[in-house]
């Protein structure tokens, strides 16, 4: 029997109504992705989180995302699941990679609450969406899914750091301003010519992301 | 086309940016070519 160690975090009130409208939505987001292929961004996960399991084979991290449970990505370590006695939760991240426009509302709330502004180029794809917070539409359904538009992704949370992360999703590199570009050393030239990139940090740090 | 995300890291205690980064997708070959990426043959 696996006993749970999440540990102790104070959510704020609008925190806890995000989480609650994610798994509202969890559902349809999971079938988007796994099913009807409306997800944005091509196999990104709509969530992620780790564990690590601390019992008699040691410690282990497992990092688990919605591309593993629908069988999209081969996931040997649930293969070969050990035994644990006990699991650290200690960071997750949910989001959406097909309901931005209804997980918009709650998440401007707690980006409202902890004082944080998001992208002045955040939009959204959706009228409704629009009319009910304030964020503009993206100027078509093109540039909302081909470049020139932020939208939101999700939030994450890290315990152990201590630390709230805030995650947006772009298409197109034209949507990304060139100073991060220039910053995270990306020659807009050379992306014409080759479309591969590695993972890219702009404060060169060992920090690894959650689920990506 | 490439696609990616911005991640931004923020301290709980202050809500400072602790850390910022881009993530650009495709990462490799192989990823561009199931997008339908035109890549060059050399």
């Amino acid at each position: 029997m696996h006993g749970f160690v999440l540990q102790a975090h104070n959510f704020t009130t609008s925190e806890v109504r995000y989480l609650h409208k994610y798994l509202a939505l969890s559902g349809n987001e999971f079938r988007n992705f796994a099913l009807t292929g409306q997800w944005v961004g091509n196999r990104m996960s709509s969530y992620s989180y780790s564990h690590r399991f601390k019992g008699v084979d040691g410690d282990k991290t497992e990092e688990h995302n919605s591309a593993d449970e629908a069988g999209v990505l081969d996931n040997p370590i649930a293969a070969a699941a050990p035994t644990p006695l006990r699991v650290d939760s200690a960071r997750f991240r949910v989001g959406t990679t097909s309901q931005e426009h209804l997980l918009l509302g709650p998440a401007l709330n707690v980006l409202a609450e902890r004082g944080i502004t998001p992208p002045a180029d955040l939009c959204t794809r959706d009228v409704a969406a629009s009319e009910e917070t304030g964020v503009p539409v993206c100027s078509s359904e093109e540039a909302a899914t081909h470049g020139g538009a932020f939208i939101f992704y999700g939030f994450g949370w890290d315990m152990a750091a201590d630390a709230f992360k805030v995650y947006y999703m772009f298409h197109g590199l034209s949507s990304v301003p060139t100073e991060l570009l220039r910053a995270a050393g990306i020659d807009v030239r050379a992306m014409h010519l080759c479309c591969c990139s590695p993972t890219l940090n702009l404060n060169r740090t060992s920090m690894q992301p959650l689920g990506h | 086309m490439a696609y990616g995300l911005l991640s931004y890291t923020y301290s709980n205690r202050d809500n400072s940016v602790i850390e910022s980064k881009i993530y650009v997708y495709p990462k490799t070959a192989k990823e561009a070519l199931k997008l339908g990426i035109k890549l060059p043959s050399k």
